[in-house]
């Protein structure tokens, strides 16, 4: 069989190689790898701080280990691999410009998705989402300056079973005051 | 020269034929040609035995049952006797030995073809006697390359996201010997690391700043940076195999494409401009092609595209959500997650289009990455509340769980062979 042939001359070949003794690889391994265990990564970015709008789903995230709901805005809803309002979620924003008509301070909108898809393209997905809350926002009359767009893709979900119900309530457009 | 015995099937190791049987094979303990050091020898034995029974290619005999298992005074086929491993039913065998001189660890292996009654090839490394483990990883990629022609994967690492021991997910590595290592202290979400070129840093993706950005972790020092990219989200860094550039995932207006950051000039040159998302890059082992994750078709699929003229092909042509591409090592496959009903699956597909191959079929399976000899992938599994790593090897046939404890584990990215 060709496979056979083609593994006996394989063989033979290193049979040469080593017939004389013992084929020698001289392995350097003082340099290069790294063995040693750091428990804090040495980080020169200190004036970074763990950031998110200091309600936002990111902060609370980073206190508490979970994302958390509420705020005084409503939460848009939005169906599987979509970043279109419907009906509800057109209410919700405009509720959502009414409270901001009146006020004139910056929010943020974050968009989330639910887990199912990958991380990566749930990043994308997020940012269309929050794309498409800012969009409506401005044509309600809300100006854009005061409106700025975050993605968190599916990695602060408020809920964590794989249950439909679940899964609608990660795929969220949220909106919350940006402290500054 | 040493020549297989007439009659004497010559000793082959295979993954890519059906019905493959695993080798039988021996491991001789290390013999030592000093003062012997009980926890080295064992320490090797395991990190030795672990590869070849996570490749799923050989049976380890019990070593119980080997008669002699002492080396010849010389590790070649005429000082072997061959008959008392014939007699345990042992085709392939590894004798070795090892010598620590101050600092230094010296240890030679040499791998024998029983039935052939022909020493297949040996290796001898030196280094600290803390690089034991790694001794014992390139000892198994010898077999691999003895029996099989093709280096194995075992000398290496793969960084993952995890959230183990706490709720903040940060990039961990892991090595075959069952390590695990946490690289950075964020106290946030990380994502998507892979590695640079040469394997020596980890590119990832941080909310630290608050809007998910792209960092740089060197492996050695632990010294971090933040990559010079543009504001807004930046996800998904894929080195370019030369080193010269970097693809990733920018995000702009709300709308996600793929650009190229040159390392020398600093500018970025978008690659995909279309009002579909596209995500995902994935560099061919030559640097010629990018596959990436694309939904201007309506659903998000593989497409490959040559970064010069920024022409895309579409792969994948059957299921509603195909992503995650990459490209293996080899050129000659791409390996991506396929939605199958409610859950996705690990899929491989010729590079140049063709019948996708499904590799899974339990849990809810992502982030696919390739061993660096293009044997295995591994991949996270989701069954039942938490993800861990697994691995499964290109026919689907042979899967093992990699990471076990509390928490997720995901997005795995296997670098290469170390050195």
């Amino acid at each position: 069989m060709g496979l056979g042939r083609v593994w006996m001359r394989k063989l033979s070949v290193l049979s040469v190689v080593v017939g004389a003794g013992l084929a020698i690889g001289v392995l350097g391994m003082a340099s290069g790898c790294s063995s040693k265990k750091s428990e804090d990564s040495t980080s020169d970015l200190t004036d970074e701080s763990l950031g998110g709008g200091g309600s936002g789903s990111l902060s609370q995230f980073n206190k508490t280990g979970q994302a958390g709901t509420g705020g005084r805005f409503e939460d848009v809803y939005f169906a599987y691999d979509s970043a279109d309002l419907d009906g509800a979620g057109t209410q919700a924003t405009r509720a959502n410009a009414d409270l901001l008509r009146s006020e004139s301070g910056k929010v943020e909108i974050e968009g989330h998705c639910d887990d199912r898809g990958t991380a990566e393209y749930n990043l994308a997905l997020g940012a269309r989402r929050a794309k498409s809350i800012r969009d409506a926002l401005v044509a309600l009359g809300i100006k854009s300056s005061r409106l700025s767009t975050v993605s968190y893709g599916e990695e602060l979900p408020v809920c964590h079973d794989a249950s439909e119900a679940c899964w609608g309530r990660n795929r969220r457009g949220h909106i919350v005051d940006l402290t500054e | 020269m040493p020549v297989a015995r007439a009659g004497a099937a010559p000793l082959r190791a295979e993954i890519t034929s059906p019905g493959m049987m695993r080798v039988p094979i021996a491991l001789a303990p290390l013999a030592p040609l000093g003062s012997p050091d009980g926890k080295l020898e064992s320490e090797f034995a395991r990190v030795l035995a672990g590869d070849l029974e996570i490749s799923g290619m050989f049976r380890i005999i019990d070593p119980a049952s080997y008669i002699d298992s002492v080396p010849p005074g010389q590790l070649s086929a005429d000082s072997v006797n061959f008959l008392n491993w014939q007699t345990i039913g042992a085709r392939g065998l590894l004798f070795g030995r090892y010598e620590r001189t101050g600092s230094d660890l010296m240890v030679e292996v040499a791998f024998f073809d029983v039935p052939g009654h022909a020493m297949l090839g040996g290796r001898r490394f030196h280094g600290p006697p803390s690089e034991v483990a790694r001794m014992a990883h390139r000892s198994a990629d010898a077999i691999l390359a003895f029996t099989t022609g093709i280096e194995g994967p075992f000398d290496s690492r793969i960084a993952f996201v995890s959230n183990r021991g706490g709720y903040a997910k940060e990039i961990n590595t892991f090595t075959f010997d069952g390590a695990i290592t946490k690289i950075t202290n964020h106290r946030t979400v990380t994502m998507a690391p892979s590695w640079s070129n040469d394997s020596s840093s980890i590119v990832f993706t941080s909310f630290k700043g608050g809007a998910p950005s792209l960092y740089s972790v060197a492996l050695g020092s632990r010294v971090e940076s933040k990559l010079a990219t543009k504001m807004g989200l930046n996800v998904g860094g894929a080195w370019k195999p030369d080193g010269s550039a970097m693809a990733l995932a920018r995000e702009e207006g709300g709308n996600t494409d793929i650009y190229l950051l040159n390392f020398a000039t600093q500018n970025q040159e978008r690659l995909t401009d279309h009002w579909g998302i596209d995500v995902d890059p994935s560099w061919s082992p030559d640097g010629s092609q990018l596959a990436f994750c694309s939904s201007r078709g309506g659903t998000p699929q593989v497409y490959t595209m040559d970064p010069g003229s920024k022409e895309a092909r579409r792969i994948t042509m059957s299921g509603s959500y195909n992503c995650a591409p990459v490209w293996s090592p080899n050129g000659r496959m791409i390996a991506y997650a396929g939605r199958v009903g409610r859950d996705f699956h690990i899929f491989v597909v010729p590079a140049s289009g063709g019948e996708p191959r499904q590799l899974t079929f339990s849990g809810s399976n992502e982030d696919p990455t390739w061993s660096p000899d293009s044997r295995f992938i591994v991949f996270s599994r989701e069954q039942g509340t938490d993800r861990k790593l697994f691995l499964v090897d290109i026919t689907g046939r042979w899967e093992r769980q990699l990471t076990a404890g509390s928490g997720d584990d995901s997005s795995p990215s296997w670098s290469k062979r170390l050195d």
